[in-house]
Formats: C-alpha cells, sequence, structure tokens
C-alpha cells in the first residue's frame, strides 16, 4: 500500500475514464488509486469492472461531494497517509502529483495544484468568476488563493478524517474559505491542466452563475456563522 | 403597510436567518438547502425597510392594498417550495427504496454464496 490514494470521482466519463487509470496504472504504480462512479449512466462501471479497475461503484448518482467523500471515507478506512482528488476527464496531469505531495509534507492540511500560482490568469468570463472568488477567499481570510477552483487538491490524514465524517465539506471553495478561516494551513503549487478532450463540461452558462451565486453567498456570509469541530 | 406590520416582517425574517445559520452552526443542514432562505429572508427585510417600490408596483397591478400584494406574493412563493419540495422527497423516497433493496438483495446473494 502506498501511502497516497488517488481519488478518481466520474460521473459519465466512458470516453476518457480508460485512458486516464490505464496511464496511472502504467507510469505511476507507485500510487494506490480508487475510482469512485458516482451512478453514472453510461458505461464508465462497465468499463472499470471489466478492465478490473479499483472500483466503489455508487447505485446512485451523490453529486461530486458525496461521490469525492465516498473516495475519502475508504482512504480513512484503509489508513492512507495523503489522498488527492484527481480529475477523470483527463483535465489533471499525474506528473504534479509529486511536487503537490513533496509540498505537502512541508506539513500543510491542503495543497492545492494551481493553474494560477506562477502564471498570470487570462481573461474572460471563467477567469472573472475565479477572480471573485480569490477576492471573496482573500476579503474573508487574508489569504491568497490563487486558482480556487482546482479541482486537483491533496488532503493530509487530518483532513481526509474531517472531510469523511462532515456534513458541509464539499471539495469547493468554500470549505476552503471555512477552513482557513478556521485554522487550516493551505498551500498551492504550480501545475499545468489539459483541456478537456471528451464530454463537455457542467459549467454551461446558467450553471456557472448558479455556482457563483451559491459560492460568493457562502463564503461572504454563511461561513462565519459555522463552527468547526 | 403600517409600520407594526413592517416590524413584524422584519422580527419574522431575522427570526428565520437566525434559525437557519444555527443549524448550519450545528451542522445539521446542508448550505445549499439555507440559501433559498436566506435569500428570502433578506427579501422579506428590504421589502419592510423600502416599501415604496412596492407601493407603485402594487398599484399598478390594482392591488387595494400594498399588504395583499405582500401577502399574495409570499403566499406564491411558498406554494412554488412546497411543490419543489414535495418533487424532492418523492425523488429521495425513490432512492431509498432503490438503495434499501440492492442492500438487502446482495445479502442475501452473498449469504447464498457462504451456504
Amino acid at each position: 500500500m502506498s501511502e497516497l490514494l488517488i481519488i478518481i470521482p466520474a460521473y459519465n466519463e466512458e470516453e476518457s475514464i480508460e485512458k486516464v487509470v490505464s496511464f496511472i496504472q502504467e507510469k505511476y504504480s507507485c500510487y494506490d488509486y480508487v475510482v469512485v462512479n458516482d451512478g453514472s449512466k453510461d458505461k464508465t462501471a462497465d468499463i472499470c469492472k471489466s478492465k478490473g479497475y479499483e472500483l466503489i461503484d455508487l447505485p446512485i448518482n451523490l453529486g461530486l461531494t458525496g461521490a469525492f467523500q465516498t473516495g475519502l471515507k475508504y482512504a480513512w478506512k484503509k489508513g492512507y497517509q495523503y489522498a488527492i482528488q484527481f480529475d477523470a476527464d483527463g483535465q489533471h496531469r499525474p506528473e504534479f502529483i509529486e511536487p503537490m505531495l513533496t509540498k505537502i509534507k512541508e506539513g500543510y492540511d491542503i495543497v492545492i495544484g494551481s493553474r494560477f500560482l506562477e502564471e498570470k490568469k487570462g481573461k474572460g468570463l471563467r477567469m472573472l468568476g475565479s477572480n471573485l472568488l480569490t477576492m471573496a477567499i482573500r476579503l474573508t481570510t487574508g489569504v491568497k488563493v490563487n486558482d480556487p477552483t482546482s479541482g486537483m487538491r491533496i488532503f493530509s490524514k487530518n483532513m481526509i478524517k474531517e472531510f469523511a465524517h462532515n456534513i458541509n465539506y464539499g471539495p469547493e471553495p468554500d470549505t476552503v474559505s471555512y477552513l482557513i478561516k478556521n485554522g487550516a494551513k493551505i498551500a498551492e503549487v504550480q501545475v499545468k491542466m489539459q483541456d478537456r478532450e471528451f464530454g463537455e463540461s457542467y459549467l454551461n452558462a446558467v450553471n456557472a452563475a448558479k455556482y457563483m451565486f451559491k459560492m460568493l453567498i457562502s463564503i461572504y456570509i454563511v461561513q462565519n456563522f459555522r463552527k468547526r469541530g | 403597510m403600517s409600520g407594526l406590520i413592517r416590524i413584524l416582517l422584519i422580527i419574522g425574517a431575522i427570526l428565520l436567518l437566525v434559525f437557519m445559520l444555527k443549524r448550519i452552526r450545528q451542522s445539521k443542514l446542508k448550505i445549499e438547502y439555507c440559501s433559498f432562505w436566506l435569500l428570502f429572508s433578506v427579501v422579506l427585510i428590504i421589502i419592510a425597510i423600502f416599501p415604496a417600490p412596492l407601493y407603485v408596483f402594487s398599484a399598478w397591478l390594482g392591488f387595494q392594498s400594498p399588504i395583499n400584494f405582500v401577502y399574495l406574493a409570499i403566499l406564491f412563493i411558498l406554494i412554488v417550495k412546497a411543490f419543489t419540495t414535495t418533487i424532492h422527497i418523492s425523488a429521495l423516497e425513490h432512492k431509498i427504496e432503490e438503495l434499501t433493496q440492492k442492500i438487502a438483495v446482495e445479502d442475501k446473494e452473498k449469504r447464498d454464496k457462504e451456504k
């Protein structure tokens, strides 16, 4: 057993799952991984089973929060030291796992794989959203998180425990803001991400607006009333 | 609207807000479920503090008194909320049935294998 578990939540990723997992199996077999199939309607689970991948197969769709939490519950039960959230659509590149792992061993609770730590943010609506969230976290915590929406995050053992057993711990920017405010140590490491090859992002205009609304209300208002532990 | 009604609106909205945020603090409510009530109470407070636009709007729609418009609007919003909640509960019940059956069937299969 390795000290790190790669958690790959997958919802309708039949086109990309094989490529992502077989690449990890071949080139990064030093790390353990588990696919969490989030009640996909396509052949994601069938592909994983026929290939013999490590798979947790959720019978219904829970959403990213619930699916990722399942992976963390598994990681906690198995006693992993670290767990990383890794997309099934091929956006995340495994070569950046090692620098993130090195960073978190310096004593951080969460390390975010950041696209914008050394490289500047581009323009456009998506970046405006990212900037608004960076600003919200900075205003509420005083800490600058350059890439709050990055889905590539590595968690230490105490975070695995906390995320696995609590409500309102989605792998999202509002949880990051809440944890920083409550004393968690968070760092970023520069990574590169691939553009999506298959499938379409959840982020159409309406969903993106809803997401931003939810996140900003949560960060600016709701998180102030939460109590940790 | 009379001063008393406006004060009651504000008190009601604040109580609602406090109750919801307390549930979140106690880890008994998911954040996404609180945003509707948060928005709802904020709108009530705004209406109570700045009723002028509401007066214009309710006169334009032909209401005898602005408070009737407030009642009707609140009633309408809550009916829609009750409707979507019903649909949500029904979907949840269906999911629970599915999960329970799956667990029970798999448990039976497991015991069959052990025989």
